[in-house]
């Protein structure tokens, strides 16, 4: 494959803050139901967001995304204030190209 | 200087303002008081407080354009792109306030309509010469956003960077203007 048609992908650090704890499949529900809402139909296809990483305690997750889409599905997570019954709050931290330098620049946001 | 306003109780917050990109927290009914215009004179609290930073809002444009001398910050719930406000905010040299949780806290067309009216409120700001001073007026910490989340949100609507962080500082700079 040509480098030019390679996919380039941005991942976003996000801090989980719920009123409970969050599990896998409701981070991803609401990553997906959240995000579909806010950019719609056309605009989730673009960005192609997917949940990457979640932290071991569910405070922290990596959401992948197509990177010209980076900024809107940033905008999108900051609009998401609840799944169900559940308060949520998904707050971007680091956008980077690589999931490692995420991983890093989370583990230091939540030593804060 | 980064500064947000809270409705809920500051002292109680689990996280410092570090943490959410922000320097200080305000609070509402401590730090700066909301007077809803249109009031009768006599009642407790319908002026200006000393020390503290005061908004006055309503919905009623008119209203807003006879009071708005008397406070610092005008708050138009409708955000109502008028030019007799604007022009009248500008001229007194008043700054307006875009209420984060007035967004956040609704859902689906209701909220895409509100931050259609803000887009355009802010686009008459800018046309006016009128400053704007955000503030998420969060209820608890779930409501509290970041200014890089605002950011991202506002960027959406026509508003940069730089513009989203300056309306984070004015606040901190009323704050020191009431203290002397």
């Amino acid at each position: 494959m040509k480098s030019t048609l390679r996919e380039n992908h941005r991942y976003i650090g996000v801090m989980i803050m719920a009123d409970g704890h969050m599990d896998r499949p409701l981070l991803q529900s609401a990553v997906r139901l959240g995000l579909l809402e806010k950019l719609g139909e056309i605009g989730f296809a673009k960005a192609d967001p997917k949940l990457a990483h979640v932290g071991h305690d569910s405070t922290t997750a990596i959401i992948r995304c197509a990177h010209t889409e980076a900024e809107s599905v940033r905008a999108g997570l900051s609009l998401i204030t609840r799944i169900g019954q559940k308060k949520l709050h998904l707050m971007p931290v680091f956008t980077s190209g690589t999931i490692l330098k995420c991983k890093r620049a989370l583990a230091k946001a939540s030593k804060l | 200087m980064l500064t947000d306003i809270l409705e809920s109780d500051t002292s109680r917050l689990k996280r410092p303002p570090r943490f959410y990109g922000f320097d200080s927290f305000l609070q509402l009914g401590k730090d700066v008081t909301i007077h809803p215009a249109g009031k009768p004179k006599k009642s407790a609290g319908s002026g200006p407080q000393p020390g503290r930073i005061s908004i006055v809002s309503s919905s009623d444009t008119e209203e807003l354009v006879r009071v708005l001398k008397r406070f610092d910050i005008v708050y138009s719930t409708i955000y109502d792109a008028s030019p007799a406000l604007l022009t009248r905010a500008n001229v007194a040299k008043r700054k307006v306030l875009i209420n984060l949780s007035d967004i956040l806290g609704k859902e689906g067309a209701d909220r895409a309509q509100m931050m259609h009216r803000v887009s355009r409120f802010l686009e008459f700001c800018r046309s006016y010469r009128v400053e704007a001073v955000f503030a998420s007026m969060a209820k608890d910490e779930s409501g509290i956003r970041t200014p890089q989340e605002t950011a991202d949100v506002f960027m959406q609507l026509g508003v940069d960077r730089a513009q989203t962080r300056y309306s984070y500082s004015v606040i901190n700079d009323i704050s020191w203007a009431r203290r002397e």
